[in-house]
């Protein structure tokens, strides 16, 4: 009886092991994927992705001055 | 028994440090380009050129760029010196002692003078925009804080309230020449892409250039033309627009710092200069103003670090 007891114990232990290391384990997936994905939008745009309509405007826009574009130094009072 | 749950506890342990450290590296993301970022963040801090100004000289690679810039501190200055004025008449007739006011606005017409002299053509023109715009708005800045010290904080609300915009052919004449660069600035810009395009409209630049289409109509016009295009020449219109900003940006930025890189003995040069100008005016407010400036500005380069006169008495580096 008292062997049959530490063995269910021992189940007990092992399978709450297997829990914490699955969800550790997509702990750390999960933030591996993040970082990889935080990566790609820093290097901006890669020729697989399409671009959409609002890339090409932005790419435009910044070619130009608007006509009423200043230079600020501040205010006086 | 306990042998177990104390290595389990162990194992359980060691996998939850090491996970914290991975989640750690990746939100410092320390590859060497970071860190690169970070040091020139750090720089920022201490040079002169703030971002939105180094943006701005992103333009001045051309004539025309360095023309409008120029123009349009000009205009910024012209603006401040005409409220200045405004200001000290309605605080003369309150009484005030204007002196040290009058002083800042002597040394901002001396500034003025500097940049109606610059050449947008000359190659040094981007560091006279920074140098010209650092001083323009210490100037500013100083103003603004000595006013506030002579009112107090009710008072000068009170003055805020009473002088708004200002009415002037002086800065509507800049308007119009600034918004006719900004015209042919932006003529030149249409036929650039034209040429990544690989086609053009002449009728459309015509059209904007007589007011008939505006500004927003012609990048609409520019976005239609990009999107007919087929899958592969829109990415590389996309791409190519994207390498020439990408390098505008970067030989803007070497400007910079280098103009950073001698601002400070450029900025003793200016004020010797200036004090040599005042000297022949005989004014004896901004001779005295000038001469604590440099001497301020000695103490900085000496490394002193004692750069803590009053708000008439200058900034050192000018942030």
């Amino acid at each position: 009886m008292k062997m049959e007891g530490v063995i269910d114990m021992d189940k007990k232990i092992i399978s709450i092991f297997l829990l914490l290391i699955i969800v550790i384990s997509a702990t750390v997936l999960f933030v591996t994927l993040k970082q990889s994905t935080s990566q790609e939008d820093q290097q901006g745009y890669s020729s697989s992705e399409d671009l959409t309509n609002e890339d090409i405007s932005n790419e435009i826009d910044d070619a130009f001055l608007s006509d009423d574009d200043e230079v600020e130094i501040g205010e006086m009072i | 028994m306990k042998k177990i749950l104390s290595i389990i506890m162990v194992l359980v342990l060691m996998i939850s440090i090491s996970s914290l450290a991975l989640a750690d590296e990746s939100e410092e993301n320390p590859d060497e380009e970071s860190e690169g970022e970070n040091q020139s963040d750090e720089n920022e801090t201490e040079d002169p050129v703030d971002d939105e100004t180094e943006e701005e000289t992103v333009i001045m690679n051309t004539s025309l760029g360095a023309e409008i810039r120029l123009l349009q501190l000009e205009k910024a200055i012209t603006k401040n010196l005409l409220k200045g004025e405004m200001v000290v008449d309605v605080l003369k007739a309150l009484n005030y002692n204007t002196s040290d006011l009058e002083a800042v606005l002597s040394e901002m017409k001396l500034v003025l003078e500097e940049i109606q002299a610059a050449d947008p053509q000359a190659n040094n023109s981007v560091e006279v925009f920074i140098d010209i715009k650092s001083d323009a708005k210490n100037l500013t800045e100083q103003f603004r804080e000595t006013t506030n010290d002579l009112l107090g904080d009710v008072k000068y609300k009170e003055i805020k309230e009473q002088i708004r915009e200002i009415v002037s052919d002086e800065l509507q004449n800049y308007s119009k020449q600034i918004q006719n660069r900004i015209k042919q600035f932006n003529r030149n810009q249409i036929y650039r892409l034209y040429g990544i395009i690989g086609e053009g409209n002449n009728s459309l630049v015509n059209e904007y250039m007589n007011g008939t289409s505006s500004l927003a109509q012609v990048k609409m016009q520019l976005c239609k033309m990009v999107n007919m295009k087929m899958k592969e020449k829109r990415n590389e219109i996309f791409s190519t627009l994207k390498k020439e900003k990408i390098q505008n940006k970067n030989h803007a930025n070497s400007e910079a710092e280098n103009a950073a890189a001698s601002f400070s003995q450029r900025e003793h040069e200016r004020l010797q200069r200036r004090l040599e100008q005042a000297n022949n005016t005989g004014n004896e407010k901004l001779i005295e103003r000038i001469q604590n400036r440099i001497k301020n500005n000695e103490n900085s380069s000496n490394g002193n670090g004692s750069n803590n006169g009053n708000s008439a008495n200058g900034k050192g580096n000018g942030k």
